[in-house]
Order: C-alpha cells, then sequence, then structure tokens
C-alpha cells in the first residue's frame, strides 16, 4: 500500500502545483491586441491614437462623400444597375439606405474623445505635441458632428466617452443650433488655439484647415461676419494659401499631389494595401465596375457652355458630350496616361484618391458669397473673376448681375464647377435654400423617363436624411424625421 | 450548500478537494476484503449453434473479465456459487447465469439490437444501461457503418431522439450543425461538447466514422453536468474502437459513388428572358442587340455547373491482442468529388489505439489520431448564385473553346469554377495517453492527458482571366492558422458493494485544459507569374491580418452513484470550472446536478406484469450546465490595431465590441423525467423524456446605441427556454434464427422561446425579431397579399377596409367603388410608400396600423423557422446473408425565407433573371390578378425584404438512406480463407417530398438569431454507391 500512496502522490503533484499556480494560469492577457491599461502611455502611442481618428474619418467618408455631398444634388443622377442609386437621386431615401448609417460618424467621435481624454494623461510627451494632437482630435470631432448637423439636424451629443457598463448608452437629440453653438464652433475654436500653428502637412488638420473649416460653419449658420473673419484670417495664414493653377497639369495636381499645395488645405491619404477599398471608384468609375452615379446633363451643359474652361477638361470626357454614351467617370482625381491622354482610371479596390476635405477655392468662394450677402458685390466678383480667369473662362460682368440673389446664384454656380464631385453642391443648395427650386425639376424628369408617377422634391422636410433604421432600434429614444417613417 | 470565497475568487473546496482526495481514496481502499474463488469454463454458441468469438465472460458487478477464443471457449475465475456470470456481446443479448454447483456454463445467446445489460459511456467512467437514470441515448458501430457515413454528423443523423443534424451544404467536406434539444443560447455557441475515448479537443472532422465502436449522447444536465461550463449544448461522447484479444482481425472496406444534383431549380431560358426584357420594358425593345452571338445564347448554366461527383472510400483495420497488450489501427482515405465542377475534398485518416496491462494493477495506453485533407472550396457566391442569376442568353464559351468573361456585370459561373482557387490543406493531429492503477478491485485511479495540433492553410487565387478590371489584374493571398490544445486530467474511480443490496459508486477529479489560436493572412494583387502562387509572387502586398488567442481553464469534478438493490438508483454530479475567458469577479462556476431511477418493475406489486414487461425504469433528474463559449478576451475592454492605418500609421483605436469584465457563465438549469420500458423478453423497448430547459444569464452580444461609438457589448443578461418531449420506439416483430426485423422510431418535440433580454431591448434586424415573450428564429416583416390590378384598386374606406372599383363599359375602372357588393359613396383612401402612391402593378401590403403609409410600422411575425418536431424512422430487415435497412427522416412545420428567390426577383439589377414562374406571371397590363408585381425596378420597395411572398414551408420527409447488404455464406468464405465478406448496394436522399422550391429544404441550425434563412447554398446531392467489406 505504501509504493501506492506514492504513485498517487505522484500523479497529483503536477495537478495540485497546477492548481497552486492557478490564478497566475486563467490570467491570460490578449497577444494581438492591447488591453486599455497598456495604451495611451508613450508619444508613439499619441501618434497612434491620432491616426485612428483620421482613419476613422476616413471610413466614414470613403461611401458617403458623394452621396452625402453630391448625389442628391443637380450634379448627378442615377447609373449602374442597382436601385439603391434610384432611390437617392430620386428622393426615395429609407432609414434602409445604407448611407443613412451615422455609426462610423460616431465611432470616430468617440475615438476622438478617447483621445481627449488620454492625451492629458500621457506623461511622455512634450507639450506642443499634446496640444497639437489634441487641436486635432477637436477639429475632428467638430468636423463630423459638423457633417451630423448638416444631414440630419438634430443630433445626440456625445463629447465623453462610453466608458463604463454603469453609464447610461443612450442619449436624445439635441437641436442642431445648439450642436453648432455648443460644440462645433468652441471644438473649433479650442483646437484653433492648440494647433501647431507652423505645420501645414495637408494630410493632417492645420490651421488652415481649422480656419476653413470655421468659414464653412459660419456660412453655414448665416453669420456672414465671422466667416469673413474667419476667411480673412485664413489669407492671412503665413503659409499663403491662394489660388494658382492656370493649366489641366496644375489642376491635376492640387488633386493628386496635394502636398505642399497652395490650393489643397486638407485631405485624406487614402493607401488601398493598408486602407482597403476607397468607394470613390464604386461611386464615380473605375475601370472594373459600372459606377453608380452618371454626371446629370444639366451640369455638363453648365461645364460646355463656360467656353476655355480648363476645369470641364479636367472633369469628364469631353468627347462624349452629346453622344449616347453616359458620362460615368469623373477624372479630375487621377493621373493622365501619356499614351492615352486620358486619365488612367483604377480598378475598383485599387483606388488612391486622396479625398479632398478643404480647398483654397472653396474658402475663397465662400467669401465671395459673404461679401455679396453683406453688400460687397464688387470684392464678390473679384474673387469669382479671378478664379475664372486662372481656369481659362471669361470673367463674369458684374452689371450682369442685378439683385443679391442673381449674383448668388452666379457664385453657387461657380462653385458647381470649380468644386464639382467634392461633397459641397448639395449642402449649398441647402445652405443657400434652393433644393426644391434646383432639384424638383431634374427628379421629376427622372421620373417621368423610369415610367414612374411623378412626385418630384416638394417637402421641404425630406431635406434632411433619415435616421437608420438600426440607430432607432438600438436607442428608443430617437425619433425618426418626418414624414420618413420607412 | 457550498459557499464560494468571493475575494478570492476560488472556492474554498476546489483546493479542500483536491488535497483531499488522496486521504479519502486510500482509506477506502483499505476496507475490501478477498474471498476464495472457483474456477468456471464452458463454450458460447449462437442460436445456430455456431460458437461465438470475443464475447466477453464476467462476474456480474465486478469490472474484469475474459473473452471467449475462437471456438466459444472461455473461462473464469468466479468468488462463489452464488455469482451471476454475465455474457455479453454486441448485437446479442446478454446472458445472466448463476452458478450454483456447475463447473461449466454454457450458455446459448441470440440476436439483438438493443440490451438493458448493455454498458453506457458516461462522463469518467461507464455505467450499466439499466443503471442510467439520465436522459442518454447511445448508437452503435452497426447502426453506423449501414450508412456509409462520410463523417459522424452524417452518421448521426435520424438516429436519436433530440438529437437534430443538418448539413450546411452539399458541399465536400461541408461541416454540419449538431443540435441537442434545440438552441438555448443566442451567441455562446451552440455546437455540444465532444468527448473522444474520455479527452476533450478532438478533432472530430479527422475522425473517421468507421473507426467509432460507439456514440452516447447526453441530453439532459444530470448526465452532462460532469462536464460543466462546457455541457449546456450536451454532450456526445464517443468511444473508438479497441482491439480484442485475439488473432489479428484485418478488415478492407471499398466502396464508391456517385451523386447528381438532387433537385434542380426552374430556370428561365432563353425566350423567357426575352419575355422579361419585353415585360420590363413597359413592352418596348426586345433584346438589346440580336445578331451579337454573346447575347443570343441559351444556356442551361445549372447543367453546366454540374456534373456527376464520384466518391472512393478505402478504410483498411487491423485489431487484436493478446494477454495484456491490445491494439486498434486504421486508415481510411476518401476522395469525395463535389457535384460542381471542380470541387473536392481528398481526406486521410489514420488511428492507432493501444492498451497494454502487464498485470491487475496496472495498465495504460494512447490513442493517436491523425488526418490530412485536402480540399478545393468552390465559391458558391461566384458559381451557383451566378449560374441562376445570368441571363441564359449570355454565352459561357468563345467558338473557339475559351470561355467567356464578365458581361453585363454577372460572372461566368463555369470559368468561376474552373479558374478560381479556393483550396484549403488541412493536417491534424491528436495524441492521448493514460494511465490507469488499480489499487484494488473497488479503487482505480487514471490520469491522462490530450495534444493536439492543427494547421490549417488557405489559398486563394483569382486569376486575370476572371478579372472585371482593365487592364486584367491577378490577387490572392494565404490564410494560415495553427491550433495547439492541450488537457490533463486526473481521476479517481470507486465502485464497492456492501452487502448484497447496496451499492456505491464515486468519481473524484480534477483537470486543465489550454487553447490556442494563432491565424494570419497575407493578401497580395499583381502576382509575377500564375504558376507560382506562393508569397514571394505578389508583387503588391496588399492587406495583412494576424491574430492570436489562447485560453485557459481548470476543473475539479465528482460524481456520487448509489443503488439499492439496482431498484431505488441515485446519481450526482457536480462540477467547478474556471476559465480565463471570464472576468476576475466571476471567474468559477459551480454545476451540480443530481437524478434518481426507480425500476418498479423489480417491484412485487409489478409481479402481474412480468409475464410482458421485463423492465420498466422512471427516470427524474435536475441539473445545472454551462456555456463558456465565448471569445478568450471578451471581458477585457481592447485596443485594436492593424486595419486602422493612415497616412503610413497604423492606427490604434477601442475595439467596437465593448468588454465587460463582470462577464460570467451562462447557465442553464434543465429538469428531465423520463421511462423506460422494455416488454415481451425485449422485443419492444420504449423511452420516453420529457424535458425543461431553462438558459439564464444568456450570454450575447447587446447592441449599443451607435452614439456611443461602439457596436455592442457581451452581457449575461436574458433568459432562452427549450421544452420538449422526445421519444424513442425499437420493436423488432419478427425475430427467428433467419429472419429478423426491427424497426425503431424516434420523434421529439422542441420548442425555443426567449423569456427575457438586455433592458427588455428586443434584436431585430432585417428578417428577424427576437423579443421577450416570442419564439426564437421568428420571422418579421410585411405581408403581402398581392398585387393591385389597377391604378384605381388601391383605394380603402375611412376604416381601411378594400374597395372594388367598379369596372366600366370600355373595360377599365370608371372611377365608382364598391365595398362588399354595394356602391361606395364615402371618402376614397390611398395607401403610400416610400413617398410614393401605390398602383397597379404594385404588391398590396397589410396596412397592420391603419394609415395611409406603409412602413416600419406595418412589419408583423410571419412565421417561424423552428420545425414543430423532427422524427427519424430507421428499419431493418435480415434474411439469412440477405439485409435490407432504410431510414426516413422528417422536419416538419419549419419556414424558410427563401433569400435565393428574393435574389433572383428583387428586379435591383437588369441583368438578374427572374424565376421562369415570375417572368411569365408578372403583371404587366391594368386589370392583371396575380401575386407577382410589375417587372420594373420603380422603388416602390416591391421585393423588400422581408416579404411574406418569399416565406416557405420547410417540411420535409426524405429517404435518408437504403442500403441492401449480402453476407457471403460461411461455407464460401472458409474456402477463400476470410473471416467474412460482404457486399452492398447503397442510395442516399433518393427521395425527398417536400414544397419548397430552391434547392433543399434542409438547412442548418448555425447561429439562433439568424435561423431559417436560405442564401442558396451549395446544393445536396443524391447518391448512389455500393462496396465491400472483407475481414481476413
Amino acid at each position: 500500500m505504501h509504493s501506492d500512496m506514492k504513485k498517487i502522490i505522484l500523479f497529483i503533484m503536477p495537478v495540485v502545483l497546477l492548481l497552486t499556480g492557478c490564478e497566475k494560469f486563467l490570467d491570460q492577457q490578449p497577444i494581438s491586441s492591447l488591453s486599455t491599461e497598456l495604451f495611451w502611455k508613450t508619444a508613439e502611442d499619441a501618434n497612434l491614437g491620432n491616426a485612428a481618428i483620421y482613419d476613422g474619418l476616413q471610413k466614414t467618408l470613403t461611401d458617403c462623400y458623394i452621396d452625402w455631398g453630391d448625389a442628391r444634388s443637380d450634379n448627378f443622377t442615377y447609373s449602374g444597375t442597382g436601385d439603391y442609386q434610384i432611390l437617392v437621386t430620386m428622393n426615395g431615401l429609407t432609414s434602409l439606405t445604407t448611407t443613412a448609417s451615422w455609426a462610423d460618424m460616431y465611432m470616430t467621435i468617440a475615438r476622438a474623445n478617447v483621445a481627449i481624454e488620454q492625451l492629458p494623461k500621457v506623461k511622455a510627451l512634450a507639450d506642443v505635441d499634446r496640444n497639437h494632437y489634441l487641436a486635432q482630435a477637436y477639429a475632428a470631432r467638430a468636423y463630423m458632428y459638423f457633417y451630423a448637423v448638416r444631414l440630419w439636424g438634430d443630433v445626440p451629443v456625445w463629447t465623453t466617452s462610453y466608458s463604463s457598463m454603469n453609464d447610461e448608452p443612450r442619449k436624445p437629440r439635441t437641436p442642431a443650433d445648439s450642436v453648432i453653438n455648443s460644440v462645433i464652433i468652441p471644438d473649433l475654436q479650442k483646437a484653433r488655439t492648440l494647433i501647431n500653428k507652423s505645420l501645414t502637412n495637408v494630410f493632417e488638420i492645420s490651421e488652415g484647415a481649422i480656419l476653413a473649416m470655421l468659414t464653412d460653419v459660419y456660412m453655414w449658420k448665416k453669420d456672414y461676419a465671422n466667416a469673413l473673419t474667419s476667411s480673412a484670417a485664413f489669407i492671412a495664414l503665413p503659409f499663403k494659401y491662394d489660388v494658382n493653377a492656370n493649366s489641366v497639369a496644375a489642376l491635376k495636381n492640387i488633386f493628386i499631389n496635394p502636398s505642399g499645395n497652395k490650393e489643397a488645405i486638407f485631405a485624406l491619404n487614402w493607401d488601398y494595401t493598408k486602407d482597403g477599398e476607397n468607394f470613390i471608384g464604386l461611386r464615380l468609375g473605375s475601370s472594373s465596375n459600372t459606377s453608380n452615379y452618371e454626371i446629370d446633363s444639366s451640369v455638363t451643359k453648365k461645364f460646355m457652355a463656360s467656353t476655355g474652361d480648363l476645369r470641364r477638361w479636367n472633369t469628364f470626357d469631353t468627347l462624349l458630350w452629346g453622344t449616347s454614351t453616359k458620362i460615368t467617370q469623373i477624372w479630375k482625381y487621377y493621373d493622365y496616361d501619356p499614351v492615352t491622354s486620358k486619365p488612367k482610371i483604377p480598378s475598383r479596390i485599387e483606388n488612391n484618391v486622396k479625398i479632398p476635405l478643404y480647398r483654397t477655392a472653396d474658402v475663397l468662394l465662400l467669401r465671395a458669397e459673404a461679401l455679396n450677402r453683406t453688400g460687397d458685390k464688387t470684392g464678390a466678383f473679384t474673387i469669382v473673376n479671378r478664379i475664372r480667369t486662372l481656369r481659362g473662362a471669361k470673367a463674369l460682368v458684374p452689371a450682369n448681375y442685378a439683385t443679391v440673389d442673381a449674383v448668388e446664384d452666379a457664385i453657387l454656380d461657380e462653385r458647381q464647377l470649380e468644386l464639382f464631385a467634392e461633397s459641397r453642391r448639395w449642402f449649398d443648395l441647402v445652405r443657400t435654400g434652393r433644393v426644391l427650386k434646383v432639384v424638383d425639376p431634374l427628379i421629376r424628369e427622372r421620373q417621368r423617363e423610369q415610367r414612374l408617377q411623378e412626385t418630384g422634391f416638394t417637402d421641404e422636410r425630406k431635406i434632411l436624411w433619415p435616421i437608420s433604421r438600426d440607430a432607432l432600434t438600438r436607442n428608443p429614444l430617437l425619433v425618426q424625421n418626418p414624414p420618413y417613417s420607412e | 450548500m457550498l459557499k464560494t470565497n468571493r475575494r478570492k475568487g476560488q472556492p474554498w473546496w476546489s483546493v479542500a478537494c483536491i488535497r483531499g482526495i488522496c486521504l479519502l481514496f486510500a482509506l477506502l481502499a483499505f476496507t475490501t476484503l478477498h474471498a476464495q474463488q472457483l474456477m468456471v469454463n464452458g463454450v458460447v454458441k449462437d442460436a445456430a449453434g455456431k460458437p461465438i468469438e470475443g464475447v466477453s465472460v464476467g462476474v456480474k458487478g465486478q469490472p474484469a473479465g475474459t473473452l471467449t477464443d475462437e471456438k466459444g471457449r472461455y473461462s473464469l475465475k468466479v468468488p462463489d456459487a452464488k455469482a451471476i456470470i454475465v455474457f455479453s456481446s454486441i448485437g446479442f443479448t446478454d446472458v445472466l447465469e448463476t452458478v450454483g454447483t456447475r463447473k461449466s456454463v454454457n450458455p446459448i445467446m441470440s440476436q439483438g439490437s438493443s440490451n438493458l445489460e448493455d454498458v453506457v459511456v458516461v462522463g469518467y467512467g461507464t455505467q450499466k444501461k439499466r443503471d442510467v437514470t439520465g436522459a442518454i441515448t447511445s448508437v452503435n458501430s452497426t447502426q453506423i457503418t449501414q450508412r456509409q457515413p462520410k463523417d459522424l454528423a452524417d452518421a448521426l443523423q435520424g438516429l436519436a431522439p433530440g438529437l437534430q443534424i443538418a448539413q450546411a451544404s452539399g458541399r465536400p467536406g461541408a461541416d454540419a450543425s449538431i443540435r441537442i434539444r434545440g438552441i438555448g443560447t443566442l451567441q455562446g455557441g451552440a455546437d455540444p461538447l465532444f468527448i473522444v475515448d474520455g479527452a476533450q479537443g478532438v478533432d472530430i472532422s479527422g475522425l473517421n466514422p468507421n473507426d467509432i465502436e460507439s456514440v452516447e449522447i447526453l441530453k439532459d444536465a444530470a448526465s452532462a453536468a460532469i462536464y460543466g461550463s462546457r455541457s449546456a449544448n450536451g454532450v456526445i461522447i464517443i468511444t473508438t474502437k479497441r482491439g480484442k484479444e485475439a488473432k489479428p482481425l484485418i478488415q478492407v472496406r471499398y466502396m464508391t459513388s456517385g451523386s447528381q444534383l438532387s433537385h434542380k431549380i426552374e430556370q428561365a431560358n432563353a425566350a423567357e428572358r426575352r419575355l422579361y426584357e419585353y415585360k420590363r420594358s413597359g413592352g418596348g425593345s426586345l433584346n438589346a442587340d440580336s445578331l451579337n452571338p454573346s447575347y443570343n445564347a441559351d444556356n442551361d448554366h445549372q447543367d453546366l455547373l454540374t456534373r456527376t461527383g464520384i466518391r472512393q472510400q478505402l478504410d483498411l483495420s487491423v485489431s487484436g491482442g493478446s494477454k495484456g497488450l491490445n491494439y486498434y489501427g486504421g486508415i481510411g482515405y476518401l476522395n469525395d468529388e463535389g457535384i460542381i465542377i471542380n470541387s473536392y475534398a481528398r481526406t486521410l485518416r489514420g488511428r492507432f489505439n493501444m492498451d497494454y496491462k502487464p498485470n491487475a494493477r496496472f495498465s495504460a495506453g494512447n490513442n493517436l489520431q491523425l488526418s490530412y485533407t485536402t480540399e478545393n472550396r468552390i465559391d458558391d457566391g461566384a458559381t451557383l448564385q451566378q449560374a441562376i442569376q445570368r441571363p441564359p442568353t449570355f454565352r459561357i464559351y468563345y467558338p473557339d473553346g475559351t470561355l467567356a468573361p464578365v458581361q453585363g456585370g454577372r460572372r461566368n459561373p463555369v470559368a468561376e469554377a474552373l479558374y478560381r482557387k479556393n483550396e484549403y490543406e488541412i493536417l491534424s493531429m491528436n495524441l492521448y495517453t493514460y494511465a490507469t492503477i488499480n489499487f484494488n478491485k473497488d479503487l482505480k485511479f487514471t490520469t491522462d492527458a490530450n495534444i493536439r495540433a492543427t494547421t490549417q492553410e488557405n489559398l486563394r487565387f483569382i486569376p486575370r482571366i476572371l478579372s472585371t478590371a482593365t487592364p486584367a489584374d491577378n490577387s490572392g493571398g494565404i490564410t494560415s492558422s495553427l491550433r495547439g490544445y492541450w488537457m490533463a486530467q486526473a481521476f479517481f474511480n470507486y465502485n464497492k458493494k456492501f452487502g448484497s443490496d447496496h451499492s456505491l459508486t464515486a468519481v473524484l477529479g480534477t483537470s486543465a485544459d489550454n487553447d490556442f489560436l494563432r491565424t494570419s493572412t497575407v493578401n497580395g494583387t499583381t502576382y509575377v507569374s500564375e504558376q507560382v502562387l506562393t508569397l514571394n509572387s505578389p508583387q503588391v502586398i496588399t492587406l495583412n491580418t494576424s491574430s492570436e488567442t489562447r485560453s485557459t481553464s481548470v476543473s475539479g469534478f465528482g460524481r456520487l452513484g448509489y443503488s439499492y438493490r439496482g431498484k431505488y438508483l441515485f446519481n450526482s454530479n457536480f462540477r467547478a470550472d474556471a476559465s480565463s475567458r471570464f472576468g476576475k469577479e466571476n471567474r468559477w462556476g459551480f454545476f451540480p446536478s443530481a437524478s434518481v431511477g426507480w425500476r418498479f418493475s423489480e417491484e412485487k406489486f409489478m409481479g402481474w406484469a412480468s409475464k410482458y414487461l421485463d423492465e420498466g425504469k422512471f427516470r427524474a433528474s435536475w441539473g445545472q450546465t454551462g456555456n463558456d463559449r465565448i471569445g478568450a478576451y471578451d471581458a477585457i475592454q481592447r485596443y485594436a490595431f492593424g486595419e486602422n492605418f493612415y497616412n503610413g500609421a497604423s492606427g490604434v483605436a477601442p475595439f467596437g465590441t465593448f468588454g465587460n469584465s463582470r462577464l460570467s457563465w451562462e447557465a442553464t438549469s434543465q429538469t428531465n423525467i423520463g421511462l423506460d420500458l422494455a416488454f415481451f423478453g425485449n422485443r419492444l423497448l420504449v423511452n420516453v423524456d420529457y424535458y425543461n430547459k431553462i438558459t439564464d444569464k444568456l450570454l450575447y452580444q447587446a447592441p449599443l446605441p451607435l452614439e456611443t461609438g461602439f457596436n455592442n457589448v457581451n452581457v449575461n443578461v436574458g433568459s432562452i427556454q427549450n421544452k420538449g418531449l422526445e421519444f424513442l420506439v425499437n420493436y423488432t416483430p419478427i425475430r427467428k434464427k433467419d429472419f429478423q426485423w426491427n424497426i425503431i422510431y424516434n420523434m421529439s418535440f422542441n420548442r425555443a422561446t426567449i423569456r427575457s433580454l438586455y433592458d427588455n431591448i428586443s434584436l431585430r434586424s432585417a428578417y428577424w425579431l427576437t423579443e421577450p415573450g416570442g419564439l426564437l428564429g421568428n420571422f418579421y416583416g410585411w405581408r403581402a397579399l398581392g398585387v393591385y390590378p389597377y391604378n384605381e384598386s388601391n383605394a380603402y374606406d375611412e376604416s381601411w377596409n378594400r374597395l372594388m372599383p367598379v369596372i366600366g363599359a370600355n373595360g377599365l375602372p370608371n372611377g365608382e367603388y364598391t365595398l362588399g357588393g354595394k356602391p361606395y359613396t364615402g371618402k376614397v383612401n390611398r395607401l403610400y410608400t416610400q413617398g410614393n402612391l401605390l398602383r397597379g402593378g404594385d404588391v398590396i401590403w397589410d396596412n397592420l396600423r391603419q394609415d395611409s403609409v406603409i412602413d416600419d410600422n406595418d412589419r408583423m411575425v410571419l412565421g417561424n423557422a423552428q420545425p414543430k418536431f423532427i422524427a427519424g424512422l430507421s428499419n431493418s430487415v435480415n434474411w439469412k446473408g440477405l439485409s435490407l435497412s432504410f431510414n426516413f427522416y422528417v422536419s416538419w412545420g419549419a419556414q424558410i425565407y427563401n433569400k435565393g428567390l428574393a435574389d433572383l426577383n428583387n428586379l435591383g439589377t437588369v441583368n438578374i433573371t427572374p424565376s421562369p414562374d415570375y417572368i411569365r406571371n408578372a403583371w404587366f397590363k391594368p386589370g392583371d390578378v396575380t401575386k407577382w408585381y410589375i417587372a420594373q425596378n420603380n422603388a416602390m420597395g416591391n421585393s423588400r425584404n422581408l416579404s411574406s411572398l418569399f416565406l416557405e414551408d420547410a417540411s420535409f420527409i426524405r429517404l435518408r438512406n437504403i442500403r441492401l447488404s449480402y453476407n457471403v455464406p460461411t461455407k464460401i468464405i472458409s474456402r477463400l480463407k476470410t473471416k467474412g465478406i460482404n457486399a452492398f448496394v447503397y442510395g442516399n436522399n433518393l427521395l425527398t417530398w417536400t414544397n419548397y422550391t430552391w434547392y433543399d429544404p434542409e438547412i442548418d441550425f448555425n447561429n439562433p438569431l439568424e435561423m431559417g434563412l436560405d442564401n442558396g447554398r451549395y446544393p445536396r446531392n443524391r447518391e448512389v454507391g455500393g462496396g465491400i467489406n472483407i475481414n481476413l
């Protein structure tokens, strides 16, 4: 029996040892990801946390950039073979429209919130760097909320991160005005004071980008005085942002090589090998798939009517003008192939378009609008004609534009040609109250063409987007924008 | 009750128990006594007078015995004249003989398929079937080999009540879903726990079904609870074959079969396609280009894409043993061609089991399992879906025989099947080793360890010929993974009889395991050469991902069983588990269970029935089981990287799933009441079980408001109930020497209901509503009531009763209406949807909310994906050497959302061709009365998800398997110097009765939140084959 006992002990020993070391054995930490306590420690952590915010901007805008800012306007009509585009271009949005989801947008906001909370705790970081990162987080958050209020109106506001199961995860919508005045503008102002003014990297938020955003926000608010102040500050920046492209090659350079370019303020640096598919290809033309959208003939007409305008050669294949072929490829983002003298349009998944978020021409034309609205017609036309002359178009004669509204129409037309497919036109129409006037007749024409009943765009409430069904189901405090109910 | 010490996170008894084991069991070991012994010998024969080899002979109540030799002879030491000798062998009814004064006992054994004296494998030991108090179903090797199964799931379908098995697809090498008593979880993983020869973590797909000796299905909590936190979905215990002490037995099995698509979907031909184009254009243009040969073919894509797939299987096994050593070795090769061209799975599976028993005290052994699989997994989406959707008029081949490229956004399914690579290479190894010491005849100690390593490599490649880009480019990638697992256990078994009335069994043990998984993927484009697909070939490396996880657990467990005269039975299991997956505060879980049995047929007052009733047992059990199948780090809030790149920096961002540090076990309590009856000399056996299984602390990913920036959070809130009844009837109408007939029928009813959810927030998706109080698998959407014949038909009175337009002299509505046959002059209401007025040709939706808009508020529960019952009927008839067996499988009352059809008929894309039924019957002109809406993409949501138009009844009856085999007579066999030859022909899935229109109504139940969705997967095949088994 003695030897048996020995055997038993021999067998059991490892197990007993195992159990005494049990807590250690059971404490398994993530291997290929980081637990929260291990991050936000070093200067490199701050840099990588910051990159995640920009990644959020990219994820949000890759498929929504055109759909939010252009597709519902007179810039595009449906193309391709799906019914998604038909719904978007014919005022048929529903809560199931994929681009009605704000998931990625709030994910980006949450990343910015985490950075704003954690950056002050990172000890190994020089103050100037910390402030620069903080400024970018504040500005990115403001930029996302600015898109949100323009699309959905009132939206829930999160300025801290959801960090504990005890936090209430549901918040109701905050009025849009309050979001603009107590989140967006203060965030941008804070960002301006914190930003490192010596850095002008076009792929990051710089002081120029912050001032461009402020101009944009004030114009949305119709606060022309502040828009003028912000745009004046922008023009006065030591980097000397200005328009200067007066050839097709120079114009193209703004998009394909924005670094150091005085016309480019802020663009997202896409790399398909790391970031995956850029949806710009699917929306605006690729070498592999049919595009979702076709340029609406009302725009091509404007381009063709603008004699000598370089921007039309940069935007689409003018040889197709007047033929039965649909114009579905937007050229401005791609380099020329010297052999074919046409742009090299990549396949859908190999698209590297550097999505432009702010350009000098945009800020200047907004300034022109503000000047017009504040009684300086001459100043407005000086800006418009300076840009037109550079781009090869004929200067406009101010005397032909009698009213303030007529001047604004001219500026908006200029913005449409200059900023075509840059997520501007829809918001310009909304901002200046022109949606129904411009879009309704086009939708009626499209509906006739499709043998659908003619409903047009008559309900102003449909200017706002519907809230996605997913968001409504997850948060019962949200109330859908009327009249959307599906 | 035992208390847990919360502060330390480890219960006091987990340590105390382990430390106390040695002492306790050592003391018990001294209490045994030794007695005087007698010698008995004899010969065992069957009814025909032929000696039976390999019958196990032993004294009742004692573990070790002996086996008969090739002449049926045995000799055995028995303690005294009162001893009862038990003779048992698979396929025969056990014989019990009291020794008395005899020196020689010569029993005759009769054949029988099920037996109450059989031994049942339970967790960490065995039990006599008569002593079982839980709900356990056993399946033996005869039942399995009859079916020519490819894998375990194939072997078990329809054989056991409460077991629901569905093949995910007909793809060779495809996994199946195996569910025991419904699904009691949302996202905790619904697979049962598999135990192979006592070990966890063995690769089930690497197991050759021909190596299986028996399968036990532990269904109730009382049986399963000894496996604690992994047992909530039930436990399947597999015992593989072992050698017997005899001359080597060599078995050779060969079979081959051919399979074809079992059900072809009705598809539009070229004429119908043109009719569709005519209707779609509103009667305008026919074909874009009637002279271009690219658009004027008439192809049957399903015929072009499928073939007769050949399957070949060769198995070889050698088994045998001498005193103290036995072995079983098996090797099998399966070459399974799929019915889609170019699909295949080739598997080599090997096993070697060995037991070494040098003396009565010590034994040791090991099981080695190896498998190697290569497979080309055809992409269903790029082939089958395209074959169904692509216009039949599009060409597949050019005149020179080369394959046509993508046309109008539709892929060429034949080119995709032939050129797109999705190859898998899987190598899996499993080594199990054990050692046992018998301290005396009552107390035994076992320690074992299991080690597994599985590597898998998946190579994907899309050559230039399939590219849609200009210029064409190729792309591909490789994903490789390594899974490592080890487990170690140590436990005591104690079996003791006190006097003649009381017997006690006990188990006490401990175990630990560690599971590791590493996966990495590299993708690239622009390969240097399409002949070289290794990772040095792509010139552009695109997205790389890599992940590693490790989880560990430790456990203590035990069982106590007591039986009084074999009449009153009691069993109790307990287990304590701790797992690294859970939050520190909630790391330990405790899983108790108890069951009682009463063999009332032993009672004196049942004497009147003893003429008919051989056995009657009433069982009742209750227990708690757990589910630990969540992600390795779901309890930890984490940052992710590798997918958040910006401007050259790899962004680090919080995971989309919020980490919940309070995460704990999913706990399932199950009550089971059962009755086992055996009549007429075991010719009629009946088992009935009722169960009520309630899962609390439901583990699932509860959606968070998107505004938090998170997608969801893993929670432990909510409850699901599974209630059901299952029974099995085993009847042998004829049991004669040369003629036997056996029927087994089993049937199960199960209902899974949601009792509560986190914050009582219902889970709504595009297809399902999962809400407290509702059934699991409720389809949620709009009810289609038909199609408006005229624009004027969209007319309702003030309370939303439909008005009928009056048709005027010109055959068109004249603007007047009737309600219930009487003229209506009141206000006429109209219905709108998606901002537009519904018109002739649009679907009439059920206006649930009774307002003027058809919107989200008009969605309702339209049906359910759970079957009302499933049943299996198997028959086997033996006449002399011939035997015929067949079995039916029934699943009744479930509904399926036919998404394949919905995608086909949604008109979203011009070049998707709808079903011929749609094309012929789609609304075309005012006055058409039909169920199919207008053939126009008019943005009216006529084909919205989910519409009752695509919900179909999925009931089916299937002749699952039929087999005719012939045993070559002994005379011929002996002349051929073999021990047995059996030749057979068989058919699988020969007949199915169903109203379901897509490929197959049998779909898997993987995700309880996505039940009953048929995406149009790889179709099932109809298989006919034959083979031969030779024993040497």
